[in-house]
C-alpha cells in the first residue's frame, strides 16, 4: 500500500492516486487524524494501526509513503473547535513527524525537524548548500528597504527530480546539478530553479516539497518506491 | 564583536549581557522590541555580506564573531496588538525576523543556536527516539486517537501521564479516574500518554562541552507548575557525556536536557530543549551557566 499524505484541498494530489498501477494508493489527509483508529506505541511503532480514507488499517500494510504536505495547517481543521485549531495543527504535525520517521518503508521525502516533507530550508541555506555542491549560484539581495518585493522566478527554468529522473525533458546539465543538490539535501524529490545568464545557468531556489501532478509524476514516484523495496 | 538578539527583560539574555559587561567584551544588543527601528541589507554571494543598523548605527555583519539569539513571537508584543497583519509595521517585523533567522542559519560564525536547529523539539516522541540512541531510557509511550487504547495502556502501565506531542508548552498531568469521561475527546487529535516514571528530575544544561546539572525535588507531575526544590548536583560521567553527545548531534551549542533518575538508578530522557530558559536554574541552584555561555561567545571572538 502506498500512503499519499496531502491536504484535502490538494486536488492534484488526489488526482495522482488513479495513476498508481502497481501500488494500492490510499490518501491520508489531516481530517484522518481526527478519527479513532490511530494506535502507535513508540516501543513498537510499526505494529500499531492508523486511520485513512475512513478505515482503520494495520501500519505493517504500508509499503511506501509519498508526502505532499509540509505541515498540518489549522485552516484545514474545520471539524475542530476554532480556539483549538492552531494547537491541534501543531500536535498533528508533531505526531506525523514521529509516525513517518518511525516507518521502515521508503518515505518520499522523509520528514525533518522543519517539515513533513524534506528539509524546510530558507533560501539562504539552499544557496549555501548549492554552492557547496559546486553549483554556480545567483546573488540574492535581501533588504528591509524593499520588503514585500518577492524574488521573481518568472524567467527561471524549473527542474523537478524524483529519484534519478526529472519530470519532463529537462536539460541534462541541470538534471545533473539538481541530482547533486538532492544528494546533499538527502532527499529523493526536489524542485530546483535556475536563472539563465550569459555565464550559464545560476541556481536560485529549491523546494523539497514540490507540487506534483499528472501521470508522469506518479510513474516516477512508483518507480522510486518499487526500486526501494515497496511492492515486494 | 558579539551580536545578541532578544528581549531586554528576558532574564537569560540579561544575564549574558551582564557577564559580557563584566568581561569588558563589546557586543551589540538587538532588542526585539525595537524591531521597527532595525534595518538590514544583506547580499548572499552566497556568503552573507552586508550590515544591520539599529538606532541609526550601522554594523558590518562581517564583524560578528558570535551570535546568541532568543527571539520571541513579536505578534505577542504590545506594539503589535492593534496592528493588522497587512500593516507596514507587521511586514517590517516579519521581514527583519526572517532576514535575521536566515542570516543566523548560514553565518560563518558561532551561532547559539542556529534557528534551524531550534526546531529540534518540535516532536517530543521523535526527539525521544534520538535520545534513546544515546543510551537513555524512554518512557513507554502511546500516541492515539482511540479511547480504548488509552484504557488498555493505563491498565498495563499503572499510572500514566499525558502531555503535548509538539514543542507547545503544556502542563504534564497524571491521568485520573475522573478523566475517563473525557477520553472520547482523544479521537479529535492524536494525544500522547506516557507511563509515569518515579524519581527525581534533573535538568542538565549543556554549554559546548560543559555540563551544569540541577536536581529538582518535587511531588508534582510537572515541577515547573508546583512546589520544587532546586539544588546543584553532579551527574555520573556517562550521563553528562550522553547529554553532550546528543546536543552536539542536534547541532546545539546550548541545550537543556530533561532527565529523571528512578529509584533503581535508571536515567530517563524526556526532552532536549534547544532554547532553554536556563536562568531559573542558574538563580535557584547557583549555577554559572551564563558565565559559560559568555565564555563560549568570547572564546570565538578572541579566536
Amino acid at each position: 500500500m502506498l500512503v499519499v499524505v496531502a491536504s484535502a484541498v490538494d486536488s492534484d494530489a488526489a488526482a495522482l492516486l488513479p495513476h498508481f498501477r502497481r501500488l494500492e494508493p490510499l490518501l491520508l489527509t489531516p481530517a484522518d487524524l481526527s478519527r479513532s483508529g490511530w494506535r502507535v506505541l513508540t516501543e513498537r511503532p510499526c505494529e500499531g494501526s492508523f486511520a485513512a480514507s475512513g478505515r482503520q488499517r494495520d501500519i505493517r500494510e504500508i509499503e511506501g509513503v509519498l508526502t505532499l504536505l509540509p505541515a498540518v495547517f489549522s485552516q484545514e481543521l474545520l471539524a475542530i473547535e476554532a480556539s483549538a485549531r492552531v494547537y491541534a495543527a501543531q500536535e498533528m504535525t508533531a505526531f506525523l513527524r514521529y509516525f513517518l520517521k518511525s516507518l521502515h518503508c521508503p518515505v518520499l521525502n522523509a520528514p525533518t525537524d522543519g517539515s513533513l516533507c524534506g528539509p524546510m530550508w530558507r533560501p539562504e541555506r539552499w544557496l549555501q548548500v548549492a554552492a557547496s555542491c559546486g553549483l554556480p549560484t545567483d546573488v540574492w539581495h535581501r533588504r528591509t528597504k524593499n520588503l514585500g518585493v518577492d524574488q521573481d522566478y518568472k524567467e527561471c527554468i524549473q527542474v523537478t527530480l524524483i529519484g534519478e529522473h526529472a519530470i519532463g525533458d529537462a536539460d541534462a546539465d541541470l538534471q545533473r546539478k539538481t541530482k547533486a543538490l538532492a544528494r546533499a539535501a538527502s532527499v529523493g524529490m526536489l524542485s530546483a530553479r535556475y536563472r539563465q545568464t550569459a555565464e550559464g545557468p545560476m541556481f536560485c531556489a529549491a523546494e523539497a516539497c514540490p507540487h506534483l501532478s499528472g501521470a508522469a509524476s506518479a510513474r516516477l514516484v512508483e518507480e522510486y518506491m518499487v526500486a526501494r523495496g515497496a511492492l515486494v | 564583536m558579539i551580536l545578541l538578539w532578544g528581549l531586554e527583560a528576558d532574564t537569560p539574555i540579561a544575564l549574558v549581557r551582564k557577564r559580557l559587561d563584566e568581561r569588558g567584551q563589546p557586543y551589540v544588543f538587538l532588542n526585539q522590541a525595537d524591531v521597527l527601528d532595525v534595518t538590514i541589507d544583506i547580499r548572499y554571494e552566497p556568503r552573507p555580506i552586508g550590515w544591520l543598523a539599529v538606532d541609526g548605527t550601522r554594523y558590518d555583519l562581517g564583524a560578528f564573531s558570535a551570535v546568541y539569539l532568543r527571539p520571541y513571537d513579536f505578534r505577542q508584543f504590545p506594539e503589535f496588538a492593534d496592528r493588522s497583519a497587512n500593516s507596514t509595521e507587521w511586514k517590517h517585523a516579519i521581514g527583519v525576523e526572517d532576514m535575521l533567522c536566515g542570516y543566523a542559519d548560514v553565518a560563518p560564525t558561532l551561532v547559539v543556536n542556529r534557528p534551524s536547529t531550534m526546531l529540534a523539539n518540535n516532536s517530543k516522541p521523535y526527539q525521544c527516539s534520538l535520545a534513546s540512541e544515546f543510551g537513555f531510557h524512554i518512557p513507554r509511550t502511546l500516541l492515539t486517537t482511540d479511547e480504548d487504547a488509552v484504557r488498555e495502556f493505563r491498565r498495563s502501565c499503572g499510572a500514566i501521564v499525558y502531555k503535548s506531542i509538539s514543542g507547545q508548552r503544556s502542563i504534564v498531568k497524571r491521568l485520573a479516574d475522573e478523566d475517563d469521561g473525557r477520553l472520547a475527546d482523544v479521537r479529535w487529535c492524536p494525544t500522547q500518554f506516557q507511563e509515569a516514571v518515579p524519581g527525581d528530575d534533573y535538568r542538565v544544561h549543556v554549554v559546548g562541552r560543559e555540563v551544569f546539572a540541577t536536581r529538582v525535588r518535587s511531588s508534582d507531575a510537572d515541577y515547573r507548575y508546583g512546589a520544587a526544590v532546586y539544588e546543584p548536583t553532579v551527574v555520573p560521567e556517562d550521563i553528562s557525556t550522553r547529554c553532550v553527545a546528543a546536543s552536539a548531534r542536534m547541532g546545539l551549542h546550548l541545550a537543556g536536557v530533561d532527565l529523571r533518575r528512578t529509584p533503581h538508578g535508571d536515567w530517563f530522557c524526556f526532552e532536549i530543549n534547544p532554547c532553554p530558559a536556563y536562568s531559573c536554574y542558574e538563580i535557584a541552584a547557583d549555577q554559572a551557566i551564563s558565565d559559560a555561555i559568555a565564555d563560549m561567545l568570547c572564546l570565538r571572538t578572541a579566536a
